[in-house]
């Protein structure tokens, strides 16, 4: 029983239908309905939706009670929610900083806390959390996420030890150049910019949202049952160069 | 259809340990397994076992330092199955002693089996990879080539992290031709390598994951997911399987 976080799109979405085709009962959570709905309704199993702002301090207990309540268990825990704000470092304010830290990384920490009293009643029970290759490059316009993009592995690393006596894994991973709305957008109409990140690219291409989703669910899975505080990087070859 | 069906995938090492699990994974997901190693009444023994679970496994006597040898153990490969899909290069020797007492013949010894033959390996696997635009190299790189594993042998270590540096190479090297170059890096794992590194169970307490070391099955597992088309924008990457004894 896997709950997805950020499910409604891009690389939430599609490890939400990954797992559905593979057989798991899936919750997924979003802020905007329609996504859930298309999503759902994309999955080959039946799941459950949750409306949710994860930026609510409240939310993520809520979340986890309305799993529990629908599926009685939870295995998995997929933290994909997550936003971007492009702005030179020296005009982030400090409210970016509360903006960017509130959803990718404190609600990334309470969906851990609220789920972790679930997750300890099953064996094989992971978290994966999703950083990205900013979390370890420098990319301009980019402080306030790289750092928040850091501080997920930082956290990853201490769950994954406190943790592993009780047999639940912790891993991350981190994602480069991946066709979805945090990144799409603003290459596709920069013809110039485009090309700069594409050879940039040994592999030559951006990746798809399966291609960053099955690494998640390797990860989330008992065939990487050994594997705990690790973070897999899936960038085509990006970090090479 | 199974995970790597029909998949050529050729093995170095697979007579014992790792290489071995790799080559009973790869035949269970569907693959045909070459088994290549040094040690031939081993090799025979590997053969039978991996045949009972995939009955196109082969085996061909290979001594991974001999680049001729590897050329011509290719070229048979090739000729037999048409293609050559997958090259884990798992063979590797050690001896756990001070790095004081290591002598220059040993030194190159290590070098010639661990680095040099992941070299001779991937040099003779890509141009068949290249004319096929596709491809998957894995090498096995260590623990041992990150931090600089002291208790089993300094040359082992070194080349590890020869093994390392030439995954992230060949890795950039190869890309153009959609052929993903990656390692997996094992912390201490409960195989017949273990006993040639005396002491290595004082160190199990301090392994997140159960205080003990993994089974080699865990480590077959990363293979074959790197293997797989489930991988296929992961390239230049080494995935660590130990546990958590090492995070970085």
């Amino acid at each position: 029983m896997a709950l997805i976080t950020g499910a409604g799109r891009g690389i939430g979405r599609s490890v939400a239908i990954v797992m559905a085709s593979l057989g798991a009962d899936v919750v997924v959570v979003s802020r905007t309905k329609s996504e859930l709905d298309e999503v759902l309704s994309a999955s080959s199993k039946p799941g459950l939706g949750i409306e949710a702002d994860l930026r609510d301090p409240l939310a993520p207990g809520k979340v986890v009670q309305s799993c529990i309540a629908r599926f009685g268990r939870l295995d998995i825990l997929i933290n994909n929610a997550g936003l971007v704000i492009r702005k030179l470092a020296e005009e982030t304010l400090p409210e970016d900083w509360d903006a960017i830290f509130a959803l990718n990384v404190k609600a990334m920490a309470e969906m851990c806390r609220q789920a972790l009293p679930h997750l300890r009643r099953n064996t094989g029970a992971s978290i994966v959390n999703m950083s990205s290759i900013t979390g370890s490059v420098g990319t301009p316009l980019r402080a306030a996420y790289a750092a928040s993009k850091a501080a997920i592995l930082g956290y990853t690393r201490v769950l994954a030890k406190e943790l592993a006596p009780e047999g639940i894994r912790v891993n991350a991973v981190q994602p480069g150049f991946i066709d979805t709305a945090f990144v799409t957008p603003y290459l596709n109409d920069k013809p110039a910019a485009m090309l700069d990140v594409l050879n940039h690219i040994p592999l030559g291409r951006t990746g798809t949202p399966e291609e960053a989703a099955w690494p998640i669910v390797f990860l989330a899975s008992s065939a990487a049952s050994y594997i705990t505080g690790q973070t897999l990087i899936i960038d085509g070859g990006w970090m090479l160069l | 259809m199974k995970p790597l069906e029909n998949k050529v995938a050729v093995i170095s090492g697979a007579a014992q340990g790792i290489g071995l699990e790799t080559a009973h994974e790869f035949a269970r997901r569907g693959a045909i397994p070459i088994l290549l190693d040094v040690n031939r009444q081993k090799l025979a023994t590997a053969q039978e076992s991996v045949g009972a679970i995939e009955q196109r496994a082969a085996s061909m006597h290979l001594d991974v330092s001999d680049k001729q040898q590897w050329l011509h153990t290719m070229r048979s490969v090739f000729d037999q199955f048409k293609s050559i899909d997958v090259l884990v290069n798992a063979a590797a020797i050690s001896s756990a002693k001070p790095f004081e007492e290591i002598d220059a013949d040993e030194w190159d010894r290590v070098f010639a089996v661990n680095a040099r033959g992941v070299l001779f390996g991937c040099q003779t696997v890509s141009p068949y990879m290249r004319q096929q635009k596709s491809g998957r190299l894995i090498n096995l790189a260590s623990q041992a080539g990150k931090t600089g594993g002291l208790l089993i042998g300094a040359h082992y270590s070194a080349s590890k992290a020869a093994v390392i540096c030439m995954t992230k190479t060949f890795a950039a090297a190869l890309a153009p031709d959609n052929i993903t170059v990656n390692a997996v890096a094992p912390g201490i794992i409960n195989t017949d390598f273990l006993n040639g590194v005396p002491g290595i169970q004082n160190f199990f307490g301090r392994i997140p994951l159960g205080n003990k070391p993994g089974e080699a099955t865990d480590v077959a597992s990363a293979i074959a997911f790197l293997a797989s088309d489930d991988a296929r924008y992961i390239t230049g990457e080494i995935l660590d399987v130990n546990g958590g004894l090492l995070m970085d």
